[in-house]
């Protein structure tokens, strides 16, 4: 009986890893990615929000034609930088946020990046991306909004412009 | 004379319904709303074409300890536990049914970070019925929101 | 001659004028980045504001901020560390049976717990659970010496050979009266004796148990409340006052979770989803003693229940496994407050009133050790 248990497990194991190794490889390719985010004044103090609509576009992010069969398998923040025109453009934001979104009713908002407080003079703020978000299924999906929420810690009359520039980790096969 | 009154009036109709008809019946949702403990104000807004509601105002919006703002403390991701709770989006991803209903979507309670799936019908234009359950509808608890409106 | 269309066609031409200037009226907006705030309404503080629906009110919740979670399904096992048994010399009511007293060894007592309670009306007005639970507790046993149980006591007969269950029905109406009153309502009908698993007893040996509490909750993380209730946790029936007190403390760590006296708890909360509690409860049933498996033939026929009623001191630790499945671990001391078998008078039982009303002697009195206890469930918690 123990035999025939080591048998068929032996058998499995083997099919298991003839499966897997005849799977391609699975490669990794750092995108970047740049996005305006624009507020119209005036604004209150409190959370705003302003969105980027964002086409899903394979082959300038991976920089390789997109082949037949190609499959992103996970795709995840590295890092999310928000600068304004100048450096004063950061005053009176207390936080930041960046979160995905999209119209597919199977995928839910995501919270992606933090920053809070806000305590850049630069005018360039550095949020900390989650390593648990992970947004492959996004990227399926011809596109998605990533959404900012700037945090104002006064009423602001001017209208607030950032660019985003986002470093995605795609790994892919 | 009569003829002009009767355009006027047929006129004055049309441009009526139009103004009172909601671009899109889902948009009736949008507004602020408060929870049955009026602890909070949550603000229903639209990405794409799902409608989300934002933590707008908090009966205690500082936290006892630090006295600094609220934040998503009882989040399961500790990378998240730093984004302030005022601003916080405890629904997601609404998408409109029919018949004055919102489905598909979650609600997240800060107090344990728990999310639960939701659905939202609205009894009256000020007045909704959000129900937060585990799985099935049946494990669940009705919560009942009534619209704000700034005081005259 | 006359065209009989032309009326009809100015009429369609004003229409089809209307609408294109309604249409050309309404402000389009398919951008889908706009704000959605009402740019007529400034909403930038959000403290001046009110119902919109001016006849709307506030009412208080059933819950507090950090009370534990209410279980909704609970998939349980108690177990009791061994204990002595002594049961009572026992006379038959036609005098023809003396029974002589007699002692064992339970080496453990154990059985599952079931429990199952579901929202039927969750609303800010009313909130209606209905419930039922399942409990049972085998016993088993030895003689005195070691060796394997020979008794000829009947009680001690059914315990062995049956154990003692409760199937019960129950429900809770939660209804406040404003922000800060509320009434709350809990009824219960039990089925409790040494019936098998799948042969229960007739309906009319239910027994039922209430309490109506009057209650106030000044805020978020205060609730309390008098009342009465009709009991058996005692181990027979009893009018007892009853006293509601939750609370948490403002940095959310310590809270109490009382309903006097049923049971009482201090809880440590180390975060939302691990709490730590330190208390005591108070379980109790009168079990008809129905059975025929094993006992003397006739025994069913003495009318007999016993009113059993224990204190549990414990130690109780509950945490989420993932979500809204929690597990609750358990560990303590359970003290015997009662044992006794009563006999029915005209199939009424007597109601002492702790010995103010009637002192009436029990049939049967019975000595149970104290053993260490320990319990643990599976839980789905409510939102």
């Amino acid at each position: 009986m123990n035999l025939r248990k080591i048998t068929f497990g032996s058998l499995w194991g083997l099919l298991m890893l003839l499966i897997n190794g005849c799977q391609p490889e699975s490669q990794t390719h750092t995108a970047t990615m740049e996005s305006a985010f624009e507020w119209s004044g005036p604004l209150y103090e409190g959370s705003n929000p302003a969105q980027a609509l964002i086409k899903v576009d394979l082959a300038s992010l991976l920089g390789n034609p997109v082949q037949e069969g190609m499959k992103i398998t996970k795709v995840q923040l590295k890092s999310a930088e928000l600068s304004g025109d100048s450096a004063s453009d950061l005053n009176g934001i207390g936080s930041l946020v960046l979160s995905i979104a999209s119209d597919d009713p199977s995928l839910t908002m995501k919270e992606l990046a933090v920053l809070n407080p806000v305590t850049s003079s630069s005018g360039q703020a550095i949020l900390k991306p989650s390593p648990e978000a992970e947004v492959s299924d996004f990227f399926a999906q011809k596109e998605f909004y990533l959404v900012v929420d700037a945090g104002l810690s006064a009423d602001r009359d001017q209208n607030l412009r950032l660019t985003g520039k986002f470093q995605w980790e795609i790994q892919y096969r | 004379m009569k003829k002009l009154t009767l355009f006027l009036m047929g006129l004055a109709l049309c441009i009526q319904a139009y103004a009172i008809m909601p671009s899109d019946d889902g948009d009736r949702l949008l507004g602020v709303w408060e929870p049955s403990n009026g602890r909070a104000r949550v603000k229903v807004e639209k990405i794409g074409s799902k409608y989300f509601g934002k933590i707008v105002w908090l009966k205690e919006p500082n936290d006892p300890k630090s006295g600094l703002p609220k934040t998503d403390m009882n989040n399961p991701d500790a990378n998240l536990r730093n984004v302030p709770l005022k601003g916080y989006r405890m629904l997601k991803d609404f998408v409109y049914q029919e018949n004055s209903q919102w489905s598909e979507g979650t609600i997240y309670d800060p107090l344990n970070g728990s999310t639960y799936s939701c659905t939202i019908k609205m009894t009256d234009p000020n007045t909704l019925d959000i129900r937060g359950y585990i799985g099935v509808s049946a494990f669940g608890r009705t919560d009942v929101w009534k619209r704000l409106a700034v005081k005259k | 001659m006359n065209n009989p269309f032309k009326p009809c066609l100015k009429t369609i031409l004003l229409s089809l004028g209307c609408w294109a200037i309604a249409f050309l009226s309404q402000a389009q907006n398919t951008d889908s980045t706009k704000q959605e705030s009402s740019s007529d309404e400034d909403f930038s503080m959000y403290d001046n504001v009110g119902f919109a629906d001016e006849g709307a009110r506030r009412y208080c919740s059933p819950k507090i901020e950090g009370l534990s979670p209410a279980k909704l399904i609970s998939v349980g096992y108690d177990l009791q560390a061994g204990y002595g048994l002594g049961a009572g010399a026992f006379t038959s009511q036609d005098k023809t049976t003396n029974c002589p007293q007699d002692s064992v060894n339970v080496l453990n007592s154990r059985g599952l717990r079931l429990g199952f309670n579901i929202p039927v009306i969750s609303r800010t007005n009313l909130v209606w659970q209905m419930g039922a639970n399942y409990w049972e507790q085998r016993y088993f046993m030895e003689d005195p010496d070691g060796s394997a149980l020979k008794t000829e006591h009947p009680l001690l007969q059914t315990l062995s050979e049956n154990g003692l269950r409760t199937l019960g029905v129950s429900t809770t109406v939660f209804k406040p009266l404003d922000d800060k009153r509320f009434l709350l309502f809990q009824g219960s009908a039990d089925l409790n004796g040494d019936f098998s698993p799948l042969g229960l007893m007739p309906l009319k040996y239910l027994k039922y148990s209430a309490a109506l509490v009057y209650g106030l909750r000044p805020n978020e993380k205060k609730q309390w409340g008098l009342g009465l209730a009709r009991t058996y946790r005692v181990g027979e029936l009893n009018y007892i006052p009853v006293f509601l007190f939750n609370w948490t403390d403002p940095a959310n760590k310590w809270g109490t979770e009382i309903l006097f006296p049923a049971r009482a708890h201090v809880r440590y909360t180390i975060n939302p989803r691990n709490m730590l509690f330190g208390g005591f409860e108070l379980e109790g049933q009168s079990y008809r003693l129905w059975n025929t498996n094993g006992t003397p033939a006739k025994f069913r026929d003495e009318d007999l229940e016993i009113r059993r009623g224990e204190i549990r001191l414990r130690a109780l630790y509950e945490f989420s496994l993932k979500d809204f499945v929690w597990l609750s671990v358990q560990a303590g001391y359970r003290i015997n407050y009662r044992y006794e078998v009563d006999r029915l008078v005209d199939g009424q039982e007597i109601y002492r009133a702790f010995g103010l009303l009637s002192d009436a002697p029990y049939v049967m009195e019975n000595h149970l050790g104290n053993p260490l206890y320990f319990q643990i469930s599976l839980n789905l918690v409510s939102p």
